[in-house]
């Protein structure tokens, strides 16, 4: 039998769960408009918000039609006065968990982006893994590019996903919550990849190189090789080596990797030691792998591995001097107390830096030509 | 000492009060003798054969007086008859369907068991269907159903008690167990709760259930029902009692848990994987008809951010016409759907077809097609009904389809925050209520190992003791369980010890 007090407290509990709930407020998602692409520029007088909304086309049986797109845009002196202005423009209030990819222009990239970021990390809609690119064309050229009918939001983040996990693109730490902790952190640098339109798709032409915010340089597509080997997970990458005068092409995954800072003297030291498997895949000639010439594919894919990282590291230290790569962290948690005491940004273009590549290559894998067997 | 006289006077009041007794007036050796019985309740034929017949016969050609006791113990022919002397019971008895023979200048009478009541043949299930199982079921005869019983469960220790329940219906109620096997406390708890029943008439099972299980709050049945046979004598051998009541056809079986609704007799006629992965399924589907729509209100009003962008997309196109906010949809779907059962469930057989096509195709194409329901919600709802026809007992369904729009309204007014609020409350309720001294939520709380097991893989040869928390007087069911018996009492024992 339940007593009388309880019996008030429970009523009364129901009936502040109905009061305080706020469930008055409440908006469906169809009274939303759904935000899947925004860019940001930056313009003489201000910031310029360039938005693509999904709109729905109806309920009821002809719902198998799919959504149209469209683009809207706000500008102001400042990000508030920005948004404002592309709320008038909006139909309802504005979605934002739904957005695919956050695009910068160049212009705001060498302008500085913090201020954004920190944007969107009060911005409590923003999911914290949306992925955010530099565009080297204007926004509306991408509006173009999905002619109202397909999401270009939705096209970029899934061209970065498959480059990801087929390996062309092999450095995936450019969304909202590694930026905001790369920002945080003393090392206070990141690469956002840069996404440009070639052919009428969506490529990647390279990485910007950030440091507090703002952008310091640009690594091509080439030149980032050696860093996104560095950085490289689960994917696998053609990689090829020379063998004799002639070229072998093997498939590439990072095994291990281990990064031993050591301080002595004063003098920040690094050893860089990796290790990859590599199975060959074919050559541009007969050759019968046989020891000799295994361990000569071996010894040249480890060289020109180790020349890749060699160099994406001359570009951190010595072109960029930011440490993108981040080498603070290991070197934070071996040495706190010296870390604590020294200026990163001054120190770490000097250290020294060895690099040490071990790779295991199976050459059974499949080769397409066996020379002892004429057909 | 009641002479003729008495007697006659007797009569008298009895056709004055019940116009459906009969009276044949015998003579038997000089001495008047009345045999009193409804036409309506007594075969007849059997009358005149077993208890007339001999009775003139012997009483025409043997000297002295007719005795009551003489004539029950080498005259009539009657398999149940006994020598009764309470002049207020014969007025019972005639009710009750006997026949009683009154012998002037005699106190005693002769009281016949010559019942013919009519009722069903035994026939198929009709509330849950065995594949594999037997498929007889109860009657609403007392006697049937306990040979269905006696038929299957060849134990001497099968005890079957006997209560008359109601002051007017005076409705016959058996208490059955094993006693070797079920908890004396239990089975003294039950039959002490039968035995407060205080009303005028008990007409089924359902009466009995109400009172057994009178608390006023309570919306779990704690004791389970059922129209199986073989299932109740299942239950008897885990240390279980059943009741059966004249003129019910459906047996209560007592304590029972809640993951007891949840096994079905199939389980234990298949593999033990397939038996896992049916009850793995009906699992899944409680939760299902409890949690799909709140869900999915908590995604579409509140907690949007949680689905994946393409899917925000879809569900906004699909909701754009749509006139109800989420949550009113979800109840006015859900209400439809739940009159719809209701109906169906009414409404005689040849016209439950018609009903079934209207509901699909109004409720379901049309409303879609016109854009006032989504057609995503429909699905949910849909599932969610379907879902709660996958739980065998059927009536175990009752309180999840009430507490699911409980959860639907918790959800719709705090998100996911009300969901997980309405659900602590449910478990709260099933883990601190008991059955008869069983707590409602085992095996899961408390955990018993053994237990757990069971309620996902049974299978009788694995299978060598009893359920452990139904606390039975005797737990082993195979020979070799006592090899089990050792390392399960041994682990009861830790867990015991780790709880304090």
């Amino acid at each position: 039998m339940v007593k009388k007090p309880v019996k008030l407290i429970l009523i009364s509990f129901l009936l502040s769960a109905l009061l305080l709930g706020g469930c008055w407020d409440v908006q469906d998602i169809e009274e939303r408009s759904i935000a899947t692409l925004v860019a940001l520029d930056k313009t003489e007088d201000g910031y310029r918000f360039f938005v693509e909304f999904a709109e729905p086309s109806g309920g009821g049986s002809e719902s198998a039609g799919g959504s149209k797109y469209v683009y809207h845009q706000g500008k102001g002196k400042n990000f508030a006065e920005a948004r404002a202005a592309l709320d008038n423009k909006a139909k309802n209030p504005i979605y934002l968990g739904a957005v695919n990819a956050v695009v910068v222009t160049k212009r705001m990239a060498y302008y500085g982006i913090k201020e954004y970021m920190y944007r969107l990390r009060e911005i409590n809609d923003y999911r914290k893994v949306v992925d955010i690119f530099v565009i080297d064309c204007e926004p509306e050229e991408l509006a173009l590019l999905g002619k109202g009918e397909t999401s270009v939001g939705k096209t970029i983040e899934d061209t970065m996903k498959t480059l990801v996990k087929s390996g062309g693109r092999m450095y995936d730490r450019s969304n909202l919550g590694f930026i905001l902790e790369s920002l945080a952190s003393p090392c206070k640098s990141f690469l956002l990849p840069c996404v440009s339109i070639k052919e009428n798709s969506i490529a990647v032409a390279g990485f910007y190189v950030f440091n507090d915010g703002v952008c310091v340089g640009v690594l091509g597509a080439e030149e980032s090789w050696g860093m996104q080997l560095f950085n490289q997970k689960k994917s696998e990458r053609y990689y090829t080596a020379p063998i004799g005068g002639d070229e072998a092409t093997v498939r590439l995954a990072l095994k291990k990797k281990k990064v031993e800072p050591s301080f002595e003297n004063g003098r920040i030291g690094f050893l860089i030691s990796v290790e990859f498997y590599a199975v060959l895949a074919y050559v541009t000639e007969e050759i019968e792998f046989d020891a000799q010439l295994t361990e000569e594919l071996k010894r040249n894919l480890e060289h020109r591995i180790a020349e890749d990282i060699a160099r994406a590291v001359y570009d951190s230290q010595k072109v960029y001097r930011t440490d993108y790569m981040s080498f603070c962290i290991p070197f934070r948690i071996k040495y706190p107390v010296e870390f604590r005491e020294m200026d990163w940004h001054g120190a770490f273009p000097d250290a020294d830096i060895t690099i040490e590549v071990a790779v295991n290559l199976d050459v059974e894998g499949e080769p397409d030509f066996i020379p002892q067997y004429e057909f | 000492m009641l002479n003729k006289h008495r007697y006659e006077e007797l009569i008298d009041n009895l056709r004055a009060g019940n116009k459906a007794v009969a009276v044949r007036r015998l003579v038997l050796a000089g001495d008047g003798a009345w045999l009193l019985y409804i036409k309506q309740l007594v075969d007849g034929t059997s009358l005149s054969e077993f208890v007339i017949k001999p009775v003139m016969e012997y009483c025409g050609g043997t000297p002295g007086r007719p005795r009551a006791r003489k004539i029950v113990d080498s005259t009539i022919f009657a398999a149940d008859c006994s020598v009764e002397s309470d002049p207020f019971a014969i007025h019972d008895h005639i009710l009750k369907g006997m026949a009683v023979l009154l012998i002037g200048n005699d106190e005693e009478y002769v009281v016949v068991n010559l019942k013919k009541v009519e009722h069903r043949a035994v026939s198929p299930q009709d509330l849950a269907y065995s594949v594999r199982g037997p498929k007889d079921s109860f009657v609403e005869n007392l006697d049937v159903n306990l040979s269905l019983i006696r038929g299957r469960l060849k134990d001497p220790k099968l005890k079957i008690d006997m209560f008359e329940l109601g002051r007017r219906s005076k409705t016959g109620v058996a208490a059955i167990y094993i006693e070797d096997i079920a908890n004396p406390d239990t089975v003294n708890r039950i039959e002490a709760k039968l035995r407060a029943i205080d009303t005028d008439a008990i007409l089924g099972a359902g009466e009995i259930q109400n009172f057994l299980t009178s608390t006023k709050y309570e919306l779990f049945a704690r004791v389970r029902t059922s129209e199986n046979p073989a299932w109740v004598c299942e239950a008897l051998l885990e240390g279980k009692v059943a009741i059966l009541s004249d003129g019910g056809h459906i047996a209560i079986i007592a304590p029972c848990t809640f993951m007891e609704s949840f096994y079905a007799s199939d389980d234990k006629y298949e593999n033990k994987f397939f038996g896992f992965f049916s009850k793995l399924l009906r699992y899944l589907a409680v939760m299902v008809t409890l949690c799909s729509t709140a869900i999915y209100i908590a995604l579409v009003s509140f907690h949007t951010d949680a689905l994946p962008s393409s899917y925000a997309i879809l569900l906004s196109q699909l909701r754009k016409n749509v006139l109800f906010p989420a949550m009113l949809e979800v109840f006015i779907v859900e209400f439809i759907l739940e009159l719809v059962r209701e109906s169906l469930l009414r409404v005689p057989s040849k016209i439950g077809t018609a009903i079934g096509i209207v509901g699909a195709i109004i409720i379901g194409n049309a409303s879609v097609s016109a854009g006032i329901f989504d057609a995503l919600v429909l699905i949910l709802v849909c599932a969610s009904l379907l879902a709660s026809f996958a739980i065998p007992d059927y009536f175990s369904m009752y309180p999840i389809r009430i507490l699911k729009f409980f959860v639907i309204f918790m959800t719709g007014i705090m998100g996911f925050y009300g969901f997980v609020l309405a659900i602590s409350m449910i478990l709260t309720n099933l883990v601190s209520v008991d059955s008869f001294g069983v707590p409602y939520f085992a095996p899961f709380a408390p955990y018993n190992r053994y237990d757990f097991k069971r309620a996902f893989v049974f299978s009788r040869d694995t299978s060598a003791l009893r359920i452990q928390y139904m606390r039975d007087k005797d737990d082993t069911r195979s020979t070799y369980a006592h090899e089990h018996l050792g390392k399960v009492r041994k682990r009861n024992r830790d867990e015991n010890n780790e709880d304090g």
